[in-house]
C-alpha cells in the first residue's frame, strides 16, 4: 500500500454565478497519508465542500492533478469514480445521509452490500456506534445524533480506504456533536483509515493530525465574451 | 407588491405548473364540452320531434280479446273519458280509413292532434267508417285514453301504444350515455386539477404561513386561492370551449348520421347563445373549486388509514351493490361513479401497504428500498394514478362494448340479410300472387316473402312478422333461447304453429321459451290465437316488441302494413332483376335495395355511433397519461436525491437508471393491471345492466385479452417515457458549493 492515500497537486476550481466568476480553489496542493486525519477549515465559500465533492468524483476539477491510492484519478471516468465511491471512499455529510424508507440496519446493510461486503455484521456496527436495539427504526424515528451515528456506521461498515466527512457534526447540538466526534475519532484511530474532515469547529479540527486552511478567494466579473473558464489567480493556494 | 402578486409569484418560479394546470383545463374542457354540445343539439332535435315521440295510451281487455263498441259504452257509462277509433283496411287497392268520434275527441282537448293515434289515413266519422267496411273489410277498434287510468274495471287495463320503450326513451338513454361520459371526463379532470393545485399549495405552504404571520387573515388567503383557481379555470376553460366547438364540428356529421340511422332524427345546428358558452364554463369553475375546496377551506386533517380503507371499501361495496340491484338507469351511472371512486381509492391505499409488507419480507436491502420507494411514489401520485386507472378502465370497457357489439351485431346482420336484394312489394299486392310472379322470373334463384303488421296482445300492441319457416334463407338464424335442440327444429316447430318472440318482448314481459302468448292480428278472427313460444331471437338496434309466426297463421283477410322479399338472384345482376319485376308488376320505381349496401349503411351508422365514444375515451387516456407525466416530473424533485445517493454510494449511473425505469414502469404497469378488473366490471355493467335498461336488449359479454395487452403496453410506455424524462434529474450533482 503506498504511503500517500491522497495526493492533490495544483488543483483549481471556479464557478460561474450569474455574470460573476467565482474562484473557490486555486493551485491547491496537499497529501494525506495512511492513518492521517486532516481537518479542512475555512470560511463559508472557501471551497471545503467543493474539495470533498471533487475528491469523491461528484464534480470535476478545472485544473490540477489528483492521485488516490497511488493512482491518478484526474482522468477517471464515471464508472471508475463509482467503483472508488462504492468500495474505497466513504462520504459522510452534514445531514441526509440515509435512505428514509429503510431502517437504520437496512441502511448499513445496503451501503455494505454496494461496497461488496455481503456478510456485514450490522448488529456489531450498531453496537459500536451506540445504536444497539435501534436497527429496526427508521431515520425519522430517531434523533439527529443517532442518524449521524448511523451514517458513520454505514461508512465504517464498508471498511473504506478513505473517509471524507463534510461537517458531520454541524447540524447537532454541542453534546451530541461531541459524542459523534468521539466515535469518529475513536474508530479512525483504531482502523487507521485516512480522513479528510471539513469543519468550522476549531476544537474538532484540533483533534486531527493536520489542518488544511482554505482562504476565501476573490470574485471577478466575467467579460461578455468569456464564460466558464477557470481563473488562474495565485492567491489563496496552500 | 400586493397580496395577489405575492401569491402569483409562485407561478413565476414554477411556470411549468401553471402550464400544466392550463393544459389540463383546456384539454378536459374541450373533450367534455364538445360532447356536451353535441348531446345538447341532439336533445333540442329530439324535443322538436316530440309530437312524433309522445306516448299515448289505449284501453285493452285483460283477456286479450279485441275491444268492441260495447266496451266503449261500458267505459263511458262508468265515467272514463275514452275515444274510439275504427281502422278499416281496404285490401285492394290497398288503403286505410280511420273512423273517429268527434264528440269524445274532447277527451284530448289538451293534446293538439288531429287524431289521438297520430296515424296517417283518411279520417271520417266512425259511423261512416263502419258502413264503408260493411262487414267485408278487416277493421280494428281502438279505445284511446288521454291518460294512464289507474282505476279501470278489472276486465280492462291501460296499454301504451308504444311497446315498452319508446323512441324518446331510447334517445334519452343514448344521450344519457354521452352525458355519463362527459361526467367521467369532468371527474378525471377534477382529479388532475386537484393533484396539480394541491402540489402548488404544498409548495406554497411556507409562503402562506409567512403571509399569515404578516397579518393576512386565513379567510383572505382562502378567498385569493379560490379566485386564483376560478380565474385559471375561466382562462383554461374558455380556450377549451373553443377547441370543444372544433371537436363538436368535427364529429357533428358522424353524429348526425348516427342519430338519423338510430332514431330517424336529424341533428340540426343549435343557435349559439351566451348561455351555450357560459353554462359549461360555470360548471367547470364550480367543479374545479369543489375539487380543491376541502384543502383550501379546511386545515389538512390527520387521516386515519384504517378509517380511509373502511370508507373506500364501503363506497366500492355500495357502488357494486347498486350496479347489481338497481333497475334505474340513472342509478347505474351513479353506481359506476361510486365503483370507480371506491376501487381507485382502495388501489392507492392498499398498494403502498402491500409494497411495504413486501419490503418487510425482503432480505436484500436494495430490493426493500425499491418496494418502499415505489410505495412512496404511489402515495404521492395517487390522484393522477387514479385518473389514469379510470381512463384505462373506460377505454377497456368502451372497446369491449364496441367489440362485442360489432361481433354480435354484424353476425346478426349477416343472418338477417340473407339473399342478394331486398324488395318492397307494392301496397296492393298479395303474397300468393307476388310469390308466383317471382318464381316465374329467370333472374330469381330463390325468394322469401315477409309480411309485417300489428298485433294486439295482453301486453299491448306489438309488431308481427310472418315468414315461411321452410325458407333456406332463415336456416342460418341463431336463437338466444329455444325449446328445440337445433335451429332447424325451431323452424319446424314454427311451421307446426309455435311462435317466436324478440328479446325486447321477452325482457319487457318476462316471457320465456315454452310459455304461451295470445295475440290477435286484426278483428276478422273469431278468437285470438295462442301459440307456444318456441324461441327468442336477438333483434338489435330498435326498441319494438315483435312476434314472429309462420305465414300459415296469417289470416288471408287480415291487414298487413308491408310485404317484402329477400331475393337470391340467379344471374344478370340487380338491374336485370329490377327491369323484369317492374315490368311483371307494371309498377315502376319499386324499392329494391342491395343487401350489401344495407349492411354497409348499418355498419357505418353503428361505427359513427361509437366513433365519438371511442375518441373521447382515448383522448381521456391521453390526458391522464400526460397529467401523470407532468405530476411525476414535479414530484420527482423531492425523490431524486435517493437515486443520487445510490450513485454516491457507488452504484453505476446506468444501474440507477435501470432502477428508476423499473419503478416508473411498475408504477404505470400496476395501474394498467388494476384497470383490467375495473374495466371488465365496467364492461359487464354496460352490457348486462345498462344496455337492457336503456335499449331493451343485451349482448353476450366478450373479453378482449389482446386489447388488455395493448392497454398494458400503453401504460408501460407511459412508464418508459416517464423514466426517460426523469433520468436527467438523477445525475449526481454537487449539493453544496463553497
Amino acid at each position: 500500500m503506498p504511503d500517500s492515500v491522497v495526493d492533490v497537486c495544483d488543483l483549481s476550481k471556479s464557478y460561474i454565478d450569474g455574470t460573476e466568476q467565482v474562484r473557490v480553489l486555486s493551485n491547491l496542493s496537499f497529501s494525506i497519508t495512511h492513518r492521517q486525519s486532516m481537518a479542512l477549515m475555512g470560511p463559508s465559500g472557501s471551497g471545503k465542500s467543493t474539495l470533498i465533492n471533487i475528491l469523491s468524483g461528484i464534480e470535476p476539477a478545472d485544473d490540477g492533478d489528483i492521485r488516490l491510492f497511488g493512482e491518478s484519478a484526474s482522468n477517471q471516468d464515471a464508472a471508475g469514480w463509482s467503483e472508488l465511491r462504492g468500495k474505497r471512499i466513504a462520504t459522510v455529510f452534514q445531514d441526509d445521509n440515509l435512505m428514509p424508507t429503510l431502517s437504520l440496519g437496512d441502511n448499513i446493510r445496503l451501503r455494505a452490500q454496494l461496497a461488496g461486503k455481503t456478510n456485514v455484521d450490522v448488529e456489531h456496527w450498531l453496537n459500536i456506534l451506540g445504536l444497539a436495539k435501534l436497527g429496526h427504526r427508521f431515520p425519522n424515528q430517531v434523533s439527529g445524533g443517532q442518524r449521524q451515528r448511523a451514517a458513520l456506521a454505514m461508512a465504517f461498515a464498508m471498511q473504506p480506504g478513505l473517509l471524507l466527512a463534510d461537517e458531520p457534526t454541524a447540524s447537532l447540538d454541542g453534546a451530541t456533536a461531541l459524542q459523534v466526534a468521539d466515535v469518529l475519532f475513536h474508530h479512525q484511530h483504531e482502523t487507521g483509515c485516512p480522513m479528510l474532515l471539513s469543519t468550522h469547529d476549531p476544537a474538532l479540527a484540533a483533534r486531527c493530525d493536520d489542518i488544511l486552511a482554505l482562504a476565501s478567494l476573490a470574485r471577478a466579473d466575467i467579460p461578455a465574451d468569456r464564460s466558464g473558464t477557470p481563473g488562474d489567480g495565485s492567491d489563496g493556494g496552500q | 407588491m400586493n397580496l395577489t402578486s405575492a401569491l402569483l409569484s409562485h407561478y413565476r418560479r414554477h411556470p411549468w405548473q401553471l402550464l400544466a394546470l392550463l393544459l389540463i383545463l383546456i384539454v378536459a374542457t374541450a373533450l367534455w364540452s364538445g360532447v356536451w354540445q353535441l348531446s345538447q343539439q341532439a336533445r333540442a332535435s329530439f324535443t322538436s320531434n316530440d309530437a312524433a315521440l309522445q306516448e299515448r295510451f289505449s284501453v285493452v281487455r285483460e283477456d286479450a280479446s279485441p275491444v268492441t263498441v260495447k266496451d266503449f259504452v261500458t267505459l263511458r257509462r262508468l265515467g272514463f273519458c275514452v275515444s274510439p277509433q275504427l281502422t278499416v283496411e281496404r285490401p285492394a287497392p290497398k288503403g286505410r280509413v280511420i273512423g273517429i268520434d268527434a264528440l269524445s275527441l274532447r277527451c284530448f282537448s289538451d293534446v293538439p292532434q288531429e287524431s289521438p293515434s297520430g296515424n296517417s289515413g283518411a279520417f271520417v266519422d266512425i259511423g261512416e267508417a263502419e258502413k264503408l267496411a260493411a262487414g267485408q273489410w278487416p277493421t280494428r277498434l281502438t279505445l284511446f285514453a288521454p291518460r294512464e287510468y289507474s282505476d279501470l274495471p278489472s276486465a280492462y287495463r291501460i296499454a301504451s301504444l308504444f311497446s315498452g320503450v319508446g323512441a324518446g326513451q331510447l334517445a334519452d338513454s343514448f344521450l344519457l350515455n354521452l352525458d355519463a361520459l362527459c361526467a367521467l371526463v369532468l371527474l378525471i379532470s377534477a382529479l388532475l386539477v386537484r393533484s396539480v393545485f394541491l402540489l402548488g399549495l404544498a409548495q406554497r405552504e411556507a409562503s402562506l404561513a409567512l403571509l399569515n404571520r404578516f397579518g393576512v387573515t386565513p379567510g383572505r388567503l382562502q378567498f385569493h386561492l379560490i379566485i386564483e383557481l376560478a380565474v385559471l379555470s375561466a382562462i383554461g376553460g374558455g380556450l377549451g370551449l373553443v377547441f370543444g366547438q372544433v371537436l363538436a364540428n368535427g364529429f357533428g356529421q358522424g353524429f348526425d348520421q348516427a342519430l338519423s340511422g338510430l332514431f330517424g332524427v336529424r341533428l340540426y345546428a343549435q343557435q349559439t347563445t351566451w348561455w351555450t358558452w357560459l353554462a359549461p364554463l360555470l360548471v367547470l369553475i364550480l367543479v374545479m373549486i369543489w375539487a380543491v375546496a376541502d384543502r383550501v377551506l379546511f386545515a389538512k386533517l390527520k387521516t386515519n388509514y384504517r378509517l380511509l380503507v373502511l370508507v373506500a371499501s364501503a363506497v366500492l361495496v355500495i357502488g357494486v351493490g347498486s350496479s347489481l340491484l338497481s333497475a334505474s338507469l340513472a342509478w347505474q351511472f351513479v353506481a359506476i361513479g361510486l365503483t370507480l371512486a371506491g376501487f381507485g381509492w382502495l388501489t392507492v391505499l392498499l398498494l403502498p401497504w402491500l409494497l411495504n409488507q413486501l419490503a418487510k419480507t425482503c432480505t436484500q436491502p436494495l430490493t426493500g428500498w425499491s418496494w418502499r420507494e415505489l410505495a412512496v411514489m404511489i402515495r404521492q401520485l395517487s390522484l393522477p394514478l387514479m385518473a389514469l386507472q379510470f381512463a384505462a378502465a373506460t377505454v377497456i370497457a368502451v372497446h369491449a362494448l364496441v367489440g362485442t357489439f360489432e361481433n354480435t351485431f354484424y353476425d346478426w346482420l349477416d343472418q338477417r340479410l340473407q339473399g342478394d336484394v331486398y324488395l318492397q312489394a307494392p301496397p296492393d299486392l298479395d303474397l300468393t300472387s307476388a310469390n308466383a310472379t317471382l318464381t316465374s322470373l329467370d333472374s330469381v334463384k330463390a325468394s322469401h316473402g315477409v309480411l309485417r303488421g300489428e298485433a294486439q296482445t295482453s301486453y299491448g300492441s306489438v309488431e308481427i312478422t310472418a315468414v315461411d319457416p321452410a325458407s333456406p334463407l332463415l336456416q342460418p338464424w341463431t336463437f338466444l333461447a329455444s325449446t328445440q335442440e337445433t335451429p332447424g327444429d325451431v323452424w319446424r316447430a314454427v311451421a307446426a304453429g309455435e311462435i317466436l318472440i324478440n328479446e325486447q318482448l321477452a325482457r319487457r314481459e318476462q316471457l320465456t321459451v315454452g310459455e304461451q302468448l295470445t295475440f290477435d292480428i286484426g278483428q276478422s278472427r273469431q278468437s285470438p290465437y295462442t301459440g307456444t313460444i318456441a324461441g327468442i331471437y336477438a333483434d338489435y338496434g330498435r326498441p319494438a316488441s315483435e312476434v314472429l309466426i309462420s305465414q300459415q297463421l296469417w289470416p288471408p283477410e287480415a291487414p298487413y302494413s308491408s310485404l317484402s322479399f329477400s331475393i337470391r338472384l340467379a344471374s344478370g345482376g340487380i338491374q336485370a332483376f329490377q327491369q323484369q319485376i317492374e315490368q311483371a308488376w307494371r309498377s315502376p320505381g319499386l324499392t329494391i335495395r342491395d343487401n350489401s349496401e344495407i349492411r354497409t349503411l348499418a355498419v357505418t351508422i353503428f361505427d359513427q355511433t361509437f366513433a365519438l365514444t371511442r375518441a373521447i375515451s382515448a383522448l381521456t387516456l391521453a390526458l391522464a397519461g400526460f397529467a401523470l407525466l407532468l405530476m411525476a416530473l414535479t414530484m420527482f424533485g423531492a425523490r431524486k436525491q435517493y437515486y443520487q445517493k445510490l450513485q454516491l454510494w457507488g452504484m453505476q449511473k446506468r444501474h440507477v437508471k435501470l432502477w428508476l425505469m423499473r419503478h416508473s414502469t411498475l408504477l404505470t404497469g400496476t395501474v394498467g393491471v388494476t384497470a383490467l378488473p375495473l374495466g371488465s366490471f365496467l364492461t359487464w355493467v354496460l352490457v348486462a345492466r345498462i344496455n337492457p335498461l336503456a335499449f331493451g336488449w343485451t349482448l353476450p359479454m366478450a373479453m378482449f385479452p389482446v386489447f388488455w395487452l395493448v392497454i398494458l403496453g400503453l401504460c408501460l410506455t407511459i412508464g418508459l417515457i416517464l423514466a426517460s424524462l426523469l433520468a436527467p434529474q438523477i445525475a449526481l450533482k454537487a449539493g453544496r458549493r463553497g
